[in-house]
C-alpha cells in the first residue's frame, strides 16, 4: 500500500509536534510556579515551530487525501489527523496565553505559595502525553482513561477561582495578579479539553465512533 | 529536495506521418532524475506520443517527424545522427499489454543482455537474477526459471518485461499504461514496484487512470489536445492546479 508510508510520516509529525506543545505548557507553567522567566525562552522557541509544522502538516494530510483517495480505516484516521493537526496547534497557543500572562505575573510579588496550580498542570499534561501515547499506539483504553481525568481538572479550575476571589477580597491590591492567574488556569483548563478531543479523536480512528458532546459509557 | 534534470524538452513539435497538424504542439519540459513523472489528460491529448517520442519509436514510420529537441544528458536524441541503439539502452519501455517473447523465463530476461554480446553464464546468471528480483518475481518464478513465459499470469508477465527491460540497466524507463490490462492486486504490485524503481532509474509514466498518477508520481503533467497545459509538483496538481482546465479535467467535468 502506497498510502502507508505517507500515513506513518504523518503521525510521526503528529508526535513530534505534541511532545513540544508538551514541553511549551510546562516550561510556561513553570516559570510562573518558580518564579523565573528563563523557562519562558523555551515556550516561545516551541510555539515558533508549532505553527510552521501546523501549516506544513495540513499541506501534507490533504495532499494525501487528494493523492489516495482514501476509505474507512485511512479516511478516519487522514481526516482525524487534520483535527489533531489543529487541536495541538492550539494548545501552542495557550502556551503562548500563559507565558505572556507569566511575564506579567513574575514582575509582582508571589501572591501565594501554589498548591492547585501544579497539580492541576500535572493533570493535564499527564492528558496530553497519553492522549499522544493513545495516538501512538491506537490505545482506546487509553484515551478512554484521558477523557475521565478532563472533569479533575475542571474541580480545579473552579477550586482556583473561588480561592483566588478570597485573596482579591480581602485586598484590592491582589486583583491585578489574581486576574492574570486566572487566565492562566482557564487557559491550562483549555488544553485539558484539547486533549480530551485528541482522545477523543483517537477513538474515532480506531472504533469510527464518535464521542464529542457525549458522555463516556 | 534538489532536482537534477535528466531530460529536457524544448519546443517540441511532433507530426504524424501525412497529417498536417501537429499532434505535439510547442512541448517544454523537464524530467528529473530518478522521479516518477506522470502523464496524465485524456484520449488523443498527445500523452502516449510524447513519452513515444523518448525513445525514438515514431521512427519505426519513417514520415513521421519532429522538430525541436529533446536533451538525454545534455544530449539532443532526435539528432539524425544519434545512436538508436545507445538510446534504447538508456532508455527502456513496458507496455500496456505484456509482451513476453515466446521462450523460457530465463531468456526473457537474458534477451537484451545476449543482444549485447554477454555470453558468459554466470554473469547472464546473476544479471537476470538481480532484474528479476528489482522485479518484485523473483521469489515466484525461481524455480522455473526454464518454463515458457507465456505461462505465467498476466501481472506476473508484466512484470518479467519490466525485468527484461532492467536487465540492461537503463536509466529512464517508460511506462505506457503498464495496468490497464490487469487486475487490481497485480495492479498494486506494479504500481508499488514503480515507486521503488525510481531509487536505481528515472520513470515517466502514461495513465488514463487519474488516480494511479495521484499515486504514483512525483510530477504530474497534463496534457490536453497535443498541447502541456501544466506541469507541477503531484502534490500541487492534485490540490491547487493553477490552470483552471487542469482543475475541471482532475474534477471529472471534463466534455
Amino acid at each position: 500500500m502506497l498510502i502507508k508510508p505517507r500515513l506513518e510520516e504523518i503521525r510521526d509529525r503528529l508526535l513530534e509536534m505534541a511532545k513540544m506543545a508538551e514541553v511549551a505548557i510546562e516550561n510556561a507553567v513553570k516559570a510562573i510556579i518558580e518564579h523565573n522567566p528563563e523557562p519562558l525562552k523555551v515556550v516561545e522557541e516551541m510555539e515558533d515551530k508549532i505553527d510552521q509544522m501546523e501549516v506544513e502538516n495540513e499541506s501534507l494530510i490533504i495532499s494525501t487525501i487528494a493523492r489516495f483517495q482514501p476509505e474507512a480505516k485511512y479516511l478516519r484516521i487522514l481526516i482525524m489527523d487534520l483535527f489533531v493537526n489543529r487541536d495541538l496547534e492550539r494548545i501552542g497557543d495557550h502556551a503562548e496565553n500563559i507565558k505572556e500572562q507569566a511575564e506579567h505575573i513574575i514582575k509582582k510579588p508571589k501572591l501565594k505559595e501554589y498548591v492547585d496550580l501544579p497539580v492541576m498542570t500535572e493533570i493535564t499534561l499527564s492528558m496530553v502525553r497519553d492522549s499522544i501515547k493513545a495516538l501512538s499506539d491506537l490505545d482506546t483504553e487509553l484515551a478512554r482513561d484521558v477523557i475521565k481525568r478532563d472533569d479533575k481538572v475542571d474541580a480545579l479550575h473552579e477550586q482556583i477561582i473561588r480561592e483566588l476571589y478570597t485573596y482579591m477580597v480581602e485586598d484590592p491590591k491582589n486583583i491585578k495578579v489574581g486576574i492574570r492567574l486566572i487566565v492562566v488556569s482557564s487557559n491550562i483548563e483549555r488544553v485539558a479539553d484539547l486533549a480530551t478531543n485528541l482522545a477523543e479523536e483517537v477513538i474515532y480512528m480506531k472504533e469510527g465512533k464518535m464521542l464529542r458532546h457525549q458522555e463516556l459509557d | 529536495m534538489t532536482e537534477q534534470e535528466k531530460i529536457r524538452v524544448e519546443h517540441l513539435y511532433f507530426w504524424y506521418a501525412k497529417s498536417k497538424e501537429p499532434a505535439l504542439k510547442d512541448i517544454n519540459i523537464s524530467i528529473y532524475e530518478k522521479r516518477v513523472t506522470a502523464l496524465i489528460g485524456p484520449s488523443g491529448c498527445g500523452k502516449t506520443t510524447l513519452l513515444r517520442c523518448f525513445n525514438r519509436m515514431h521512427d519505426l514510420y519513417p514520415e513521421n517527424r519532429y522538430e525541436g529537441k529533446i536533451l538525454l544528458d545534455g544530449e539532443n536524441i532526435l539528432d539524425k545522427d544519434y545512436d538508436l541503439i545507445k538510446l534504447r539502452t538508456k532508455v527502456g519501455m513496458v507496455f500496456q499489454k505484456p509482451t513476453p517473447f515466446p521462450m523460457s523465463i530465463f531468456d526473457n530476461v537474458a534477451y537484451g543482455l545476449k543482444l549485447r554480446g554477454i555470453t558468459n553464464k554466470e554473469e547472464l546468471q546473476r544479471r537476470v537474477e538481480k532484474a528479476l528480483r528489482q522485479a518484485a518475481l523473483w521469489e515466484e518464478v525461481k524455480d522455473r526459471l526454464n518454463q515458457p513465459a507465456t505461462g505465467l499470469s498476466g501481472g506476473q508477465q508484466q512484470r518479467l518485461v519490466i525485468a527484461r527491460a532492467l536487465a540492461v540497466e537503463p536509466e529512464v524507463l517508460l511506462f505506457d499504461e503498464p495496468t490497464s490490462a490487469l487486475d487490481p492486486i497485480s495492479t498494486a504490485k506494479i504500481e508499488e514496484l514503480v515507486v521503488q524503481l525510481k531509487e536505481s532509474v528515472t520513470i515517466l509514466i502514461v495513465t488514463h487512470n487519474m488516480q494511479q498518477a495521484a499515486r504514483v508520481s512525483d510530477y504530474t503533467a497534463f496534457m490536453y489536445m497535443g498541447e502541456l497545459i501544466e506541469f507541477d509538483k503531484t502534490d500541487i496538481i492534485f490540490t491547487s492546479p493553477k490552470k483552471k482546465l487542469t482543475e475541471d479535467y482532475i474534477t471529472g467535468k471534463f466534455g
